[in-house]
């Protein structure tokens, strides 16, 4: 009995995993969030950590422009307390892509901080005005760092991202997350979430925080969605308790199984994705407050790549929804129609009790049954009533033995277990 | 002379209610077989929706059918026995165009949200909140106002029966509230204390919520809103259906029913009892004291007894029809029925399937036994037989007899529509023990999905297999959807045909009752005192728990949600 209990609570609470999981994966489909955008710390380069202090223009996105020939950084641009920033702060560009640093205000250089191994970009030391520019061919893969002499201590300072991906759109894997951020998602709305993907391709490691401040409370994976490149290892670090890690949906051929069981802080678990695609995984405790994120394996896709515009729905199916647009209006227009049939029919009169007296006035109804036996109050019995009745009552007593035994009927014919 | 000739004016009221009734019924069926094919995992690559898109379909079904369908029935319906059982005219036919209009355009604005889940991009914004559109599902404010809009013109056709009540009083002084009459301000008494329920909770939380006015609403004040309305609404939908037992049933068997005051006694313990039981639909919802349970158990337990009593003066009434066409012995009166007369057939068989859903009633409304089928697919089971058919196929046999006499215009395809209440009773026997069955054996309701396909282990029935459950689904509803389109070919082609061709097969006269309203006491026919009792329980069974709601802030639920 206990275990018959015990089965079926489990299959329900299935049965609406499943269902929940069907109903997001359906959703995924219906839209195309486009959002190219990375982001990354540079290992604090736009920091306090670094020399020059905080960049204020770099709000943590590396603006995306892979897959182009030819990119403009502008040097001197408003930011940072004056004309004192680079624009963007930080870019993503595919390999052999040509940038020109063209200034627009005075007293600047591109001086070089770092950049990878075996590349050997110089920048441009000496201090030019506003007119001037330079452009530079980027053929190595890796982070480029660079600063201006000048302005360093107001945070003015640069990055350059080369990274695959631009242009060889086969490989990119867009940040589609569906509604799974949205209140049309199980779970609602996700907080912490905003509209970001933190991009950490090209590290072998990268730490999720499990419980991290957030949705009203330690309810938050941060990041909440994040890029990573194929066969990167993701550790996920609780730092508060009673969560886990419930896996939503992950790429068809992907067999993530995340961490179902229940844990608290200083656990640890790593796993290593190596198949591309979207990962949506959730905290079951903590679904209901929007304890929910994403990993996206794969290069970002270049901006202006694929069809529809970025971040709106696209509806599911135009055909369908033609299809009952007509439907209701035709349904509206039936009563037209059915004037239109019913225009040879006279108009009625109005209340028109007067005309009782003329033969064959008004519609002819059927004449009134006459009765094969009257038969009176008094003179009826309603014997067959009583009979049905007794049928009913022994129908009731059936349906409620039956409906008792059904619980028993895993088991035994029995009352006392 | 039938009725259209004696009220034209009211006579094309009820038309146009009926058509719009016939019209919601259309739709909401097709969405109905739609749904039922897609969970049942036939078809389901063929049908043109997804798993997102069934609950647009299911919302729609629901609403069209539960509360559009049967409103504009109702409304229509209780226009003519109004003016029929008072022999007047309407105390004004324009206020109750008002009426009709007001419901016309919030049909509209509801459907059409509810609709735009199919193509996002129409003007307003999806409402897949289902028929029971209670708080964290939200509409956009269009569906809400379409609800609203919906109860207020319900309202204004009731105020037009009381006004010609009151206007026929005002000449009968001394008078028996005749009873057709009676039965349709009875309702209408429960409809106003009930439905106030819906109106806060639509007009004062969430048409502000979804218009962003308000941040968050508190979702069991609302959900307990919904329900003080939720379960006296089956009673609005139930109530029609007995009048037409009571009056009509009767006639159609070659009869006369057998006690007037016995009707009468039946309406008002519903006036009394079938708000105060809205909790037996939050069984499991914490926040509200079992003790308020237990007694919305209690008075929804107590509401068998009418019920009961309907179903003996009913039987009773069709066995005396039956006499009198010369049947005999203790059974055997049932073959000299008149099986083959559409009206007749339907009205009896929705009254035998309302008998199987008084069982799967009394399973829901107690309070311990309801835990093992809460939130499966046998309370759809259950009202499918309620709404579904007690309701359902009343109204249409209803249709078979009345919509000639509103039109001048005799039945057309009667062979069809002899069949169709037929169809209909095999195809709902079908789904409906089928959807009972699998609730038992604990398969949810409200889900896209083929449940019971994967770890099929899960959901062990008592005898059969899920497969076999799901196949009765589907041929019920194919079944079930054949009949409807077979009533609406007999409608469509009974109104589009040319009047005057030939006399009607049917006439409007309703034999006295055997035992008349001066048998019974007066008292019965005091209204307002059954009011005021009415609120009074009302008050009892709501007051303390909305209160305790009310008080942790209007807005605020009352606790964390998750684990802290």
């Amino acid at each position: 009995m206990r275990d018959a209990i015990a089965d079926e609570t489990y299959s329900r609470r299935g049965v609406l995993r499943a269902t929940a999981g069907t109903a997001a994966a359906a959703a995924l489909g219906s839209a195309a969030t486009g959002s190219a955008a990375g982001q990354t710390d540079f290992d604090g380069w736009f920091t306090d950590d670094a020399p020059g202090g905080t960049t204020d223009n770099y709000d943590g996105e590396v603006v995306d422009r892979t897959g182009e020939d030819e990119v403009t950084v502008t040097v001197g641009a408003d930011g940072n307390g004056g004309t004192f920033a680079f624009e963007p702060a930080a870019v993503r560009i595919s390999p052999g892509t040509t940038v020109t640093f063209e200034w627009v205000s005075d007293t600047h250089n591109v001086a070089v901080e770092s950049q990878p191994d075996d590349a050997g970009w110089e920048g441009h030391d000496p201090i030019e005005n506003s007119g001037f520019s330079f452009s530079s061919t980027f053929e190595t893969l890796g982070v480029y760092k660079y600063y201006c002499d000048p302005h360093l201590s107001v945070g003015m300072k640069g990055a350059i991202v080369v990274a695959e991906g631009g242009g060889e759109q086969e490989d990119a894997v867009p940040a589609e997350y569906g509604d799974w951020f949205t209140d049309d998602a199980p779970g609602g709305a996700v907080d912490n979430y905003d509209g970001e993907t933190v991009d950490r391709t090209g590290e072998d490691e990268v730490t999720v925080t499990v419980g991290a401040d957030g949705n009203g409370g330690t309810f938050a994976f941060d990041p909440p969605a994040l890029r990573v490149s194929p066969g990167t290892t993701v550790t996920f670090e609780w730092v508060s308790d009673t969560h886990n890690v419930v896996v939503e949906s992950q790429p068809e051929d992907a067999a993530w199984e995340g961490h179902e069981p229940i844990e608290n802080t200083g656990f640890s678990f790593s796993a290593t994705l190596d198949t591309r695609g979207v990962y949506k995984y959730y905290c079951e405790p903590h679904l209901s407050v929007g304890m929910k994120a994403a990993i996206v394996v794969g290069p970002a896709p270049a901006e202006d790549g694929g069809g529809g515009p970025a971040g709106t729905t696209t509806p599911f199916s135009p055909l369908l929804g033609t299809v009952f647009a007509g439907a209701v209006a035709a349904a509206m227009l039936l009563p037209v129609l059915a004037g239109y049939y019913r225009r040879d029919q006279p108009e009625t009169p109005e209340y028109d009790d007067g005309v009782e007296g003329e033969p064959g006035a008004g519609t002819q109804e059927a004449p009134v049954e006459e009765p094969v036996e009257e038969l009176d109050h008094d003179e009826y019995d309603p014997m067959g009533t009583a009979a049905l009745v007794a049928v009913y009552f022994l129908i009731l007593v059936a349906m409620w033995v039956f409906m008792y035994f059904v619980e028993f009927l895993g088991n035994e014919l029995t009352v006392i277990g | 002379m039938t009725y259209v000739d004696d009220y034209p004016g009211a006579a094309k009221l009820v038309r146009w209610h009926f058509g719009v009734a016939f019209i919601a019924f259309a739709l909401g069926g097709v969405f109905g077989l739609l749904q039922g094919l897609y969970r049942t995992d036939y078809f389901r690559e063929a049908l043109p929706i997804d798993a997102t898109q069934y609950y647009t379909v299911l919302t729609g079904h629901g609403v069209l059918l539960a509360l559009v369908f049967t409103t504009f029935f109702i409304c229509g319906m209780f226009v003519w026995a109004t003016t029929r059982s008072l022999d007047r005219p309407l105390y004004s036919d324009r206020l109750a165009w008002v009426g009709f209009g007001s419901m016309f355009v919030g049909t509209a604005l509801a459907a059409t949200a509810i609709l735009n889940g199919f193509a996002p991009g129409l003007p307003f914004d999806s409402a897949d909140v289902l028929y029971t559109f209670y708080a964290p599902l939200k509409a956009h404010p269009a569906f809400y106002f379409g609800a609203a809009l919906l109860v207020v013109g319900s309202w204004i056709l009731g105020a037009v029966y009381f006004l010609t009540y009151r206007e026929w009083r005002a000449d009968n002084p001394d008078a028996r509230i005749p009873l057709q009459t009676f039965m349709v301000l009875t309702t209408f008494i429960m409809w106003y204390v009930s439905s106030v329920g819906v109106a806060v909770e639509v007009v004062v939380f969430l048409i502000p919520w979804s218009l962003g006015w308000i941040g968050q609403v508190d979702p069991l004040l609302t959900r307990s809103l919904f329900w003080y309305f939720g379960h006296p609404v089956v009673y609005f939908w139930l109530l029609p259906g007995y009048l037409a037992w009571y009056t009509l049933l009767p006639k159609f068997a070659g009869g006369r029913l057998f006690s007037d005051p016995l009707a009468r006694v039946v309406f008002v313990l519903f006036v009394l009892l079938s708000t105060p039981v809205g909790f037996h639909h939050q069984y499991i919802d914490p926040g509200i004291a079992d003790g308020f349970k237990f007694i919305a158990m209690t008075n929804t337990m107590m509401l068998l007894l009418p019920s009961l009593l309907t179903a003996f003066t009913v039987v009773a009434s069709v066995e005396h029809g039956a006499r009198q066409r010369g049947g005999d012995g203790y059974l055997g009166w049932l073959r000299a029925l008149p099986w083959d007369e559409p009206a007749f057939a339907g009205t009896a068989l929705a009254g035998l399937m309302f008998a199987a859903g008084g069982f799967s009633g009394m399973i829901n409304a107690g309070m311990n036994i309801n835990y093992l089928i809460h939130n499966t697919i046998w309370v759809p089971g259950h009202f499918h037989l309620t709404v579904g058919t007690a309701f359902a196929l009343t109204a249409m046999a209803v249709s078979y007899w009345l919509v000639p006499q509103l039109t001048g215009k005799p039945l057309r395809h009667r062979r069809l529509a002899s069949i169709q209440p037929y169809v209909w009773f095999v195809g709902m026997t079908l789904m409906s023990n089928a959807m009972h069955r699998g609730g038992l054996a604990g398969l949810p309701r409200r889900t896209a999905e083929p449940v019971g396909d994967a770890g099929a282990s899960a959901f062990d029935t008592v005898f059969s297999t899920i497969a076999e459950i799901r196949l009765q689904i589907a041929l019920g509803a194919t079944l079930l959807v054949v009949a409807l389109l077979m009533f609406l070919v007999v409608m469509l082609g009974t109104w589009l045909s040319r009047p005057g061709v030939s006399a009607l097969s049917v006439n409007g006269h309703i034999p006295e009752p055997l035992s008349g309203a001066s048998n019974g006491p007066r008292v019965l026919d005091n209204l307002k005192l059954w009011t005021g009792i009415a609120v009074v329980l009302v008050l009892l069974a709501y007051g303390v728990p909305l209160g305790s709601m009310v008080a942790d802030g209007i807005l605020n639920p009352g606790a964390s949600p998750f684990p802290v």
